[in-house]
């Protein structure tokens, strides 16, 4: 059979889930004014954050790559960037990276003489967009347009074995149909490493991820070069780490993908993820994922601002966060499990709204790589 | 305001002062309480500093009533004090800055 | 003897606003943070993404910055929203309700439902501001206040109008038995002699040093050299010559008096006098400690006109330049530029500052309340875990 779902058709060939106006704030000084953008604007995410400004080198980059794939997001309609304007990361240097497939502008509070005039051309452009993006309807999509990021959080022993075969059978599934996945690779995972390598392609990653299953590295951060502890996995670590990799199904792992960096090809990718949730949800989002699969025992109390994401658990666990679920795991036959996973994921892709979407559960952060100065 | 001054002098004991206008070659330099008018000899852009009295080579500019630098080369009454006379203070300078400087209250 | 009108609280201190909010200590919280103050009108969330899965240093960090924040004088209540069986809120609300603050925290995971948790937060959030509205003002001498002084968004004027004036202003509270904060230890990179000069002892002077040794050992390794990259060349452009002379602009925010004491980030001064906080020149995160370290009220100078300000501290921004205050009047409270245009002296300025000081101090708001400028970072000092 065929799987569909309604969504949003962008020029570049990729689609949206969501018909978000995004208002993205270059830095944190302009957050107040998109913020307040955002509240006057039906339709729109505001996508702010702490960075932006007196960052170096790596971090800067990540900042600046993040807030380029947020903009780049099949999800979002178009994109207003709203500066400060003597930030490090300059709307000018944004603009020039966001690929010219959608409508995006910048505006500066400094280049307007005060946030006042800022909100007011903020609300105009923003209104003028939502109202185009009211306009334009979902269409019929074949899955392969999608792009599912997958996360686990606090998932143990049990909660793997109950779930673990219909979440794998689903990453087989999208794959199958040319969808793109993009599965989180979290420090847990590190320990399966070496037996995930084999279905790596590309050489440089394959190599990364066999060493990382070596040794725990921890960095200490006073300076890394020497600083470096390293330990060996416990044999509960590695437990985990494998019942955790069997849910990447069984396909061939193209790459792992970084900051911003939107997969090329149809299959599965993997991305490095921390174990705070807002920001791995919003590496995610800046990696071109249009919608996630949050996989845990728990559920988790956010979702991204520009993604719907489904919380999967297993069923009859003791979690008080039932309504954050949006589907259990009963475990029992893994195919038929698979398959109504897919179905309400298409669904909510075609804009149902998660547990989490109901709860107004949205959030953005832009991790650090380093210190400011 | 009565008067109109043209720079401004952030410390009694500083032999440069900060022109708040650009001034050329010739314009009077007027700081407040101070009677002296010290005439520009070079265009001086505004921000930038004027020598507000002859400073030998190798004597220390202060701003702020602090040495914020060395002249590398004697300056006159007027001039444009920058980068091409003035060098910022090395070790050995800082050091012997604070030679001459008593740690009080201890 | 100059005064202010303030609010007096349970540990003695005393603040000039009255603030109830509500913070996370767990990232995956903010955005409950955010919903739950939105539902209880008057109340201002504080939200972040530190607290777990940091390193030790880093936590250590988070948790002085929340706790000062939360136990600020400027804060009547304060409610931490946590998250599973590890999380700080209830060790760092524990200390604070010792120290006689109205605190309370709620663990979501724990054995209460979501909507259980977020209807308890919101009866409690609606009883703190009740009883936040009896709470009476009462009068308190300028010895009582502690100043943070800040600058961002810099330009050629900073250092010849605003940041004189605010020293101008530093040296007369420090002179009335009051306390000043000056921060950015970027700033002091290459001129650090300057300030240590000024130490009260040699325990301070060495202190100083040490921390901005560090400072810039850290921006080296991660291959930023201060000393090299500065003046830079629009810093040229604009007529400073040396370093010293760029550090001279910035340290002089805190005027010419005896340096007392040198902090840690968010940390609270013990003495009285010209104090130094270590924090790094990112604005936002600098504000956020001087404020988590007690002080009421921040001056901000800035040139090319910068609009933040404090989820809790009154933020005063000083303009260096007359265009910037003929052009964006609604972000600068003083105006320095009068120093260029209309021969006012920084002296003047500076008592301009004073007088805003304890308006502001009585309840006057500020543009960037006005404008809901209620920026919080915590300074990151390495990557999540």
């Amino acid at each position: 059979m065929s799987y569909t779902f309604g969504g949003f058709k962008r020029d570049d060939g990729t689609a949206g889930t969501r018909n978000y106006v995004g208002i993205v704030s270059s830095v944190i000084c302009s957050s107040a004014v998109v913020r307040e953008i955002s509240e006057k604007v039906n339709g729109t995410i505001p996508i702010v954050h702490a960075n932006g400004c007196a960052q170096l080198g790596d971090d800067f980059k990540l900042t600046r790559n993040m807030l380029v794939g947020m903009s780049t997001s099949p999800n979002v309609h178009s994109a207003l960037l709203v500066g400060l304007g003597c930030e490090t990361n300059q709307v000018g240097g944004l603009l020039r990276r966001i690929p010219k497939v959608k409508p995006v502008e910048g505006i500066g509070i400094q280049q307007l003489a005060g946030g006042t005039n800022t909100i007011e051309k903020g609300v105009s452009i923003a209104e003028k967009w939502t109202e185009e993006a009211d306009k334009q309807a979902r269409t019929k999509l074949p899955m392969s347009q999608l792009t599912v990021g997958i996360l686990n959080v606090d998932m143990d022993e049990e909660a793997f074995v109950k779930a673990g075969s219909a979440v794998s059978e689903v990453v087989d599934k999208l794959v199958e149909n040319d969808a793109k996945v993009i599965f989180g690779l979290s420090k847990t995972l590190e320990p399966a490493g070496d037996e995930l390598s084999k279905r790596i392609i590309d050489p440089t990653d394959k190599e990364n991820l066999s060493e990382s299953s070596k040794e725990l590295k921890r960095y200490h951060w006073e300076d890394p070069s020497k600083n470096m502890r390293s330990d060996e996995f416990s044999a509960e670590e590695t437990k985990l780490a494998a019942l955790e990799s069997k849910i990447t199904g069984t396909h061939p792992i193209n790459s792992i993908i970084d900051y911003g960096e939107f997969p090329e090809d149809s299959g599965l990718y993997m991305t490095k993820v921390s174990s705070n949730v807002v920001e791995s949800l919003s590496k995610m989002a800046s990696n071109g994922c249009n919608i996630v699969l949050i996989v845990s025992n728990r559920g988790v109390l956010t979702g991204s601002i520009a993604l719907p994401c489904m919380t999967l658990a297993p069923e009859n666990n003791e979690s008080l966060f039932d309504e954050l679920i949006d589907y259990s795991i009963e475990g029992n036959d893994g195919s038929d499990e698979s398959e109504k996973i897919i179905q309400e994921m298409l669904e909510i892709s075609s804009g149902k709204q998660s547990q989490l979407e109901k709860l107004e559960l949205g959030d953005f952060s832009i991790p650090h790589l380093g210190t400011t100065y | 305001m009565d008067e109109q001054f043209n720079a401004l002098m952030l410390d009694e004991k500083d032999n440069v002062a900060v022109v708040l206008q650009t001034l050329r070659a010739g314009d009077l330099l007027s700081i407040q309480d101070e009677v002296k008018k010290v005439e520009v000899i070079k265009s001086i852009p505004y921000g930038h500093k004027a020598a507000l009295s002859p400073i030998p080579k190798d004597h220390r500019i202060y701003k702020y009533g602090e040495c914020m630098g060395i002249a590398t080369q004697d300056i006159e009454e007027g001039d444009h004090v920058h980068e091409s006379n003035v060098r910022g203070l090395t070790e050995e300078d800082k050091s012997y800055q604070e030679e001459g400087i008593n740690i009080e209250n201890i | 003897m100059k005064t202010f009108k303030g609010y007096r609280r349970a540990n003695g201190s005393i603040g000039v606003r009255n603030h109830v909010v509500v913070i996370n200590t767990a990232g995956e919280v903010a955005g409950l943070t955010k919903k739950l103050a939105g539902q209880v009108p008057g109340v201002i969330p504080i939200v972040h993404q530190a607290g777990q899965f940091q390193y030790a240093e880093d936590k250590k960090q988070t948790i002085q910055t929340l706790a000062g924040t939360a136990g600020h004088p400027n804060v009547s209540a304060a409610l931490f929203l946590g998250m599973g069986s590890e999380d700080i809120s209830e060790e760092i609300a524990a200390n604070l309700k010792e120290n006689g603050c109205h605190v309370y925290s709620i663990i979501f995971g724990g054995n209460k439902s979501i909507s259980a948790c977020l209807e308890e937060g919101e009866i409690w959030l609606k009883d703190a501001l009740e009883r936040s509205k009896q709470q009476e003002m009462e009068e308190a001498n300028v010895t009582e206040l502690k100043i943070g002084l800040e600058c961002g968004g810099s330009d050629a004027w900073s250092g010849i109008t605003a940041n004189p004036s605010i020293g101008s202003f530093s040296d007369s509270i420090v002179f009335d038995g009051g306390t000043s904060i000056l921060a950015e230890t970027t700033e002091a990179v290459g001129a650090e002699h300057i300030l240590a000069n000024r130490a009260v002892n040699l325990e301070v002077k060495n202190r100083f040093l040490e921390i901005v040794k560090r400072f810039e050992q850290r921006a080296k390794a991660a291959g930023e050299d201060i000393k090299a990259a500065n003046p830079s060349p629009g810093n040229k452009t604009g007529g400073l010559t040396t370093l010293e002379e760029k550090s001279l602009g910035c340290i002089k925010k805190g005027g010419n008096s005896t340096l007392m004491e040198v902090v840690d980030y968010a940390h609270s001064p013990t003495e009285k006098g010209f104090v130094f906080m270590d924090t790094p020149g990112y604005d936002v995160e600098s504000v956020t400690g001087l404020v988590a370290g007690g002080a009421q009220i921040i001056l901000f100078s800035t040139g090319k006109g910068s609009p933040t300000g404090s989820p809790i501290a009154p933020v005063i921004k000083i303009g260096t330049n007359p265009k910037l205050y003929k052009n964006m009047p609604e972000h600068i409270d003083v105006n320095a530029g009068k120093i260029i245009d209309q021969s006012y002296s920084f002296k003047q300025i500076g008592e301009e500052i004073y007088s805003k000081v304890l308006q502001v101090a009585d309840g006057e708001i500020t543009a960037s309340e006005k404008y809901n400028n209620q920026e919080f970072s915590i300074w990151r000092l390495a990557e999540t875990q």
